[in-house]
């Protein structure tokens, strides 16, 4: 996968379906990367919305709250943080599949 | 070849057990040496009944035996190993586990209380008696439940199994209903009557996010008989390459004895659904990957001829 790729899928994510919908989805698939270890594709994604236009900035910057129970904006240090606890679970993951 | 040891022995009742030593390869890195404290993941038959007739199955022809394992002598041997501390998570297959739905909550209940209820445990079941799952008392804390699912049309995805499984309603209305709908997950076998292309992976992939199943893995089956040889289609062949429906996260090379990789697809409303597929080539190593429990009360070093008895 490289990133002319990723910007396809995200891009296609950001033009399905309304703006909730889309927030839903995005919001997923940075969840997704955490779980998975890809915290390049992470950055990227946050970098891809705010390219794409003011709203989705906002929407890029959203995506972190996700992570905390309270719905409030998270550091990069908690992100940090949430990324090396999905790591740890993708190790488990790996263990449990091999 | 790296100094990466392939295996390292694992002592369980008082024999030396090789395992494997090293953890697969990640996107095309070296392999690394397995971390100490060495585990193994435990397979629970709880009865080799299964009631189907699948035609890929490695004991096709061999599921109607009756039976079930001792739940005491289970009792027994899951308190040894977890003095030993040796089980890293634990699957629950058959035969099919849910055909004895009182005795598979049973030994649940008996895994959570003497291991504690961080034991990753999953299910695999043929669906054909779902619905059971609302009488297991501790699902909330069961990791996975693997359905057996080929085709995203019922009456092709029952004439594999040759009797009533689990139509989409009742999954649907399962996963409804379940604390956390992520616990499902599909499994279907790649065939070339079935799900054998990259169209059908995607229409199987649609069909799966319409359900409410968050993940599937597409399996290339194991050449276990003729129908297999002639049948069989290799994930890699139908995974498509630069399409913007897929984006893949992660893949692992275990030398030549298998192969996964991880993606997620996007359908056309925006809805997610990851996806993994698996090849396990023929010839597998010569160390144990999984302890096997059977319905015979014996516990073995994997399946097979070659699996060596550690426990009776």
């Amino acid at each position: 996968m490289n990133e002319a790729e990723f910007r396809a899928f995200v891009t296609r994510l950001v033009l399905c379906g309304d703006r909730t919908s889309v927030r839903n989805s995005l919001t997923e698939l940075m969840c997704l990367l955490i779980r998975e270890d890809a915290e390049d594709y992470l950055i990227d994604l946050v970098k891809e919305l705010i390219e794409v236009d003011h709203e989705m900035a906002e929407l890029g910057k959203n995506l972190k709250k996700r992570l905390d129970k309270n719905g409030e904006d998270v550091t990069m240090e908690e992100l940090g943080k949430a990324i090396r606890e999905g790591r740890e679970r993708i190790r488990r993951e790996a263990a449990f599949r091999c | 070849m790296s100094d990466v040891p392939i295996t390292k022995n694992l002592t369980i009742f008082g024999k030396s057990i090789p395992v494997k030593g090293y953890l697969c390869a990640k996107n095309g890195c070296p392999y690394q040496e397995k971390p100490d404290p060495l585990k193994i993941q435990l397979v629970i038959c709880p009865t080799f009944y299964c009631g189907a007739h699948c035609p890929f199955c490695v004991a096709a022809g061999d599921t109607g035996k009756r039976g079930h394992l001792d739940p005491k002598k289970l009792e027994r041997l899951l308190s040894e190993l977890e003095q030993q501390q040796v089980i890293r998570g634990i699957s629950i297959t058959g035969g099919e586990p849910m055909a004895d739905i009182v005795l598979l909550d049973e030994i649940i209940e008996m895994i959570f209380d003497i291991c504690g209820v961080e034991m990753e445990i999953s299910i695999n079941t043929n669906g054909s008696a779902l619905s059971g799952l609302r009488k297991i008392s501790r699902l909330p804390f069961v990791d996975a439940v693997h359905i057996s699912r080929h085709h995203y049309d019922e009456v092709k995805n029952q004439a594999y199994f040759g009797i009533p499984v689990a139509r989409a309603e009742e999954i649907r209305e399962l996963s409804g209903i379940v604390k956390d709908p992520k616990l499902f997950c599909f499994n279907c076998l790649l065939l070339k009557d079935g799900i054998g292309s990259t169209e059908e992976m995607f229409r199987f992939l649609d069909f799966t996010a319409e359900t409410g199943i968050p993940k599937v893995g597409f399996v290339t089956p194991m050449v276990v008989n003729p129908y297999v040889e002639q049948n069989k289609v290799s994930y890699e062949d139908i995974f498509p390459r630069e399409d913007p429906r897929v984006f893949y996260t992660k893949e692992y090379c275990d030398y030549t004895y298998c192969r996964c990789r991880d993606g997620v697809y996007a359908t056309d409303s925006g809805k997610l659904v990851e996806f993994y597929g698996r090849e396990t080539m023929a010839g597998g190593p010569e160390y144990a990957r999984v302890l096997v429990y059977g319905a015979d009360d014996v516990l073995r070093t994997g399946y097979g001829e070659k699996a060596r008895v550690i426990y009776e």
